[in-house]
């Protein structure tokens, strides 16, 4: 029996290094760290066709960030620092051809004719702040990993939508404080 | 096992392994994810299982525990019939569901839903449009826009002719608003009474910036409301907003927005045909999972609860096998199998109590064995020194034992007269009085029957003394047939024969030497007295002659006779064999044919040397007698060994006839007119009583006597003999 769970918990920890290591480059992230504030641009293009589609043909589209800051460390497992998590949702209007465009970040609701600005506002983050610099060690490499949940239709407000829920890390930065 | 069922699992294995990369889940259907997810983690696990336990198996050595090899087999047979229509059941629900999504996403329906949803797009477009051209319209209103320029003197007559638009054109308000986000004027259907002046949305604002005609739609209260917003040019500049707001017809935008919705979910559907097919796809592999989990979990406990009892009973015939008997397995269930355990309990029992007969019986046979070759060796021991010969045969008069003794007593070759042959057969011939003895013994009445007989073998008489018995089977071996036994009594029948005489020869002699004396005393007194008184002294001295003559040889004949019978035991000591010779050589030296070899002077001989003197003296006068002339030589010599001393004489006389030479050794038989013919006879017997041998080695050209006498007493020979050996 013990051998048994020797073998499964190798087995185990085999997959879970292997899935926190995987890591697809599918966004562009830039980080701006001249200021107090550090910052960062985000694009993600990739699958954008189908966004384009799937919004023209009047789908809910929900975009959820998260950008998690962690302090390197060699030979073991990141340190976590902080994570900052927000949502930018499209809702369509096929009927009056406009998009209402939501930011649980600022609360701002716009509307748009334009399925490109639909588009930008989903998928590309222009100057977020991340942290304040004064949080963080000055000479301490550090890491921004953005995980990316995309969802169609109405989002759930089931108590397994959390669970179900299934991320993807779209990009990895990371930078050194001088 | 073989080496299939061996790598089997392993096989199972890579085809799981890419099963999971041919399911693994693309980028691209996130709904299915953990669905997706769920059934990875559950190939995956099978497929370490299969693996781990497929190398177990396949770097197995020893032979695995009995059962085993059933329950896995089980195992597959369940799982397979599981397996099977499982699969066949999701392909076909796959084709079932391709062909039902060919139908449910056909192109008609697209179109179909296109054209709903142009209609009612075209219908928000139309009520937008009207809108917008009114709007253009009365933008352009010089009384109008006279009036916004008079303000605030001319409101009543801007609020008037607002009043009159709205009821014209069935808006539900008209708010004017300076650049500023101020409100100049407004009316509305249902009054002022509850009216709050709103902040300029994003619309609003490109509106006054772009200074052309825009509309939104909000949705308030479950009223849709179209609102506008057009700038107020005075002398080519934006003054003023307005801003009109209908709500759109409740029934047709309830329709509207049914097309809206249902060709939302109809093309999200169509874009997602590959993930709902993905998904039913896992869901079913799901289930399938689910399923051939738990019923090989099922099998397992269920093959292990089948195959305990069997593994219980490999073990325990592995253990029967290897000698264990005291093996038992506990009964455990009421059905077949535990019958079976049941009689297996039972078997194992009775093998364990007839084992241990048997080895008691191997016991009891062992010693009876051991017991039954002791006598079988005290038996043959006993036959091979047995004197006498001993024959047994069956009741088909087939051989079945003999002894050596019968052997030599009969002179038979080793191939003669072997186990199995009909003795019939076999004594036919010289031999024949023994056939006729076993002849009438088997037809005789008696069980017992004794003769002598009187068998010449090799020209040999011999006097043979045959006893026989009839074996009747009775006692434990069951055995008919007939033992005879046969003793050469010929050395008995001699002694006897001989002890008969010497007590004849004694008394005769005694007899005969008394009146002898006195006849020979009478004669020669006869003679001094006599004589001169007789006329014919011739005839008178030549009877008296002849009476003294035949009564000394008749005195001799009779000392010899009382030799013959009471010849002294012999008093055997050593004696240098020179002192014979030298004796001989000084009692013949008269003789010019005698010849003496000279002899080492430190061999001796164990004999009673009176006796041998005798002997060699009458060897020697033989010798003489034969041996006439000087020219025919007398040669005495000797030739020894460890054991005998050989004293040869020979003479170049006329030699012994072939008929004489049977009997010269025999008593009273002699060529000689005035011998006893018992000399050679005392000789023989003289030799013989000293453990040695006199014989004729030639008859003639020369005739050769040897006299062979032992050099050491008996025991000192034994005691030699046993020493050389050692």
């Amino acid at each position: 029996m013990c051998e048994w769970l020797c073998k499964a918990s190798l087995f185990g920890l085999f997959f879970l290094y292997a899935s926190y290591g995987y890591g697809e480059d599918l966004a562009d992230v830039q980080i701006d760290i001249s200021q107090p504030v550090i910052y960062c641009d985000i694009s993600s293009d990739r699958g954008l066709k189908k966004l384009e589609l799937a919004l023209k043909e009047g789908s809910l589209i929900t975009y959820t960030w998260e950008i998690i800051i962690e302090e390197k460390r060699d030979y073991w497992l990141n340190k976590s620092i902080g994570s900052v998590q927000f949502s930018r949702q499209v809702v369509p209007d096929l009927l009056s051809r406009q998009w209402l465009l939501k930011d649980s970040n600022s609360g701002i609701t716009s509307t748009t004719l334009s399925t490109h600005k639909a588009i930008s506002f989903l998928a590309r983050l222009k100057h977020f702040p991340i942290i304040d610099k004064s949080l963080l060690q000055p000479g301490t490499s550090y890491s921004i990993r953005v995980k990316l949940y995309v969802e169609e239709g109405e989002v759930s407000e089931h108590w397994w939508n959390a669970v179900t829920k299934f991320g993807k890390t779209v990009a990895v930065g990371s930078f050194t404080l001088p | 096992m073989s080496l299939w069922v061996r790598i089997l699992p392993l096989l199972l294995s890579i085809a799981l392994w890419v099963v999971i990369a041919w399911l693994w889940p693309s980028h691209t259907s996130p709904d299915l994810q953990v669905v997706a997810w769920v059934n990875i983690s559950l190939l995956s696990a099978l497929s370490v299982l299969l693996f781990l336990y497929g190398m177990k198996l396949f770097l197995q050595r020893k032979e695995p525990r009995p059962g085993s090899r059933l329950r896995a087999k089980l195992v597959i047979g369940m799982v397979g019939m599981l397996l099977i229509p499982a699969g066949a059941l999701q392909i076909a629900a796959n084709q079932m569901v391709e062909k039902g999504m060919n139908v449910w996403f056909d192109v008609r329906v697209d179109t179909l839903l296109d054209r709903a949803l142009s209609l009612a797009q075209g219908f928000y477009s139309r009520i937008d449009q009207d809108m917008r051209h009114n709007l253009e319209q009365y933008m352009n209103d010089d009384a109008l826009l006279s009036d916004i320029a008079n303000l605030p003197g001319s409101y009543r007559s801007l609020n008037t002719r607002m009043m009159d638009v709205l009821k014209r054109e069935g808006w539900q308000s008209i708010q004017l608003y300076d650049r500023n986000e101020r409100l100049i004027a407004a009316v509305q259907a249902e009054g002022l009474s509850d009216f709050k002046p709103e902040a300029f949305t994003e619309q609003a604002l490109v509106t006054l910036t772009m200074g052309r005609i825009s509309s939104e739609l909000f949705n308030i209260q479950n009223e849709e409301m179209l609102i506008a917003y057009a700038p107020i040019r005075i002398h080519q500049h934006i003054v003023a907003l307005l801003k009109v707001k209908t709500v759109l017809p409740t029934g047709l935008i309830q329709h509207a927005r049914a097309v809206e919705s249902d060709y939302r979910t109809y093309k999200e559907l169509e874009r997602h045909r590959q993930s709902i097919r993905d998904i039913f796809t896992h869901a079913m592999l799901f289930i399938t999972l689910v399923i051939v989990l738990v019923v090989g979990f099922i099998a397992v406990a269920f093959a292990r609860r089948l195959t305990s009892p069997i593994g219980q009973l490999a073990h325990a015939l592995k253990k029967i096998t290897d000698g264990n008997l005291d093996v038992s397995i506990p009964n455990a269930s009421d059905d077949e199998l535990g019958d079976l355990v049941h009689s297996f309990n039972r078997m194992a029992l009775h093998m364990k109590q007839n084992v241990e007969a048997l080895e008691k019986a191997q016991v009891d046979l062992s010693d009876a064995l051991t017991s039954s070759r002791q006598r079988q060796y005290v038996l043959e021991t006993l036959l091979a020194n047995l004197q006498s010969g001993v024959l047994l045969l069956n009741e088909h008069g087939e051989i079945r034992l003999m002894n050596q003794s019968l052997r030599e007593l009969l002179i038979l070759q080793p191939n003669e007269w072997v186990s199995g042959r009909n003795f019939a057969d076999l004594s036919r011939g010289k031999l024949h009085l023994v056939h006729d003895f076993y002849d009438e013994l088997s037809h005789q009445q008696n069980e017992t029957l004794q003769r002598e007989l009187e068998i010449t073998i090799q020209g040999e008489k011999r006097h043979i003394l045959a006893r026989g018995a009839r074996l009747n089977g009775s006692g434990l071996s069951g055995f008919s047939g007939y033992l005879l036994l046969l003793d050469d009594v010929s050395q008995l029948a001699e002694a006897q024969r001989h002890r008969a005489w010497s007590e004849v020869a004694q008394r005769l002699a005694h007899e005969i030497k008394n009146p002898l004396t006195p006849i020979k005393l009478a004669a020669e007194r006869l003679q001094r007295r006599f004589r001169s008184q007789v006329d014919n002294h011739d005839v008178f001295d030549s009877c008296t002659h002849a009476i003294i003559g035949q009564v000394e040889r008749l005195q001799r004949l009779v000392a010899d006779f009382s030799t013959l019978a009471r010849l002294p035991k012999p008093h055997c000591k050593s004696v240098q064999c020179a002192t014979f010779v030298q004796e001989l050589r000084d009692l013949y030296s008269a003789y010019s044919r005698v010849r003496v070899a000279d002899m080492p002077t430190d061999l001796s001989c164990h004999c009673d040397a009176d006796q041998v003197r005798q002997i060699l003296i009458n060897l020697m006068e033989n010798a003489l007698a034969a041996t006439e002339d000087e020219q025919q030589h007398i040669r005495l010599y000797l030739s020894h060994d460890n054991e005998m001393v050989r004293f040869h004489i020979e003479d170049d006389g006329a030699g012994i006839p072939e008929a004489v030479r049977e009997h010269m050794f025999e008593a009273y038989y002699s060529t000689k007119s005035t011998g006893s013919g018992l000399g050679l006879s005392i000789a023989k017997r003289i030799a013989d009583e000293h453990a040695g041998d006199l014989s004729l080695v030639s008859s003639s050209s020369p005739t050769h006597f040897c006299l062979a006498l032992p050099m050491h007493p008996p025991q000192e020979k034994i005691i030699k003999k046993v020493q050389e050996e050692i």
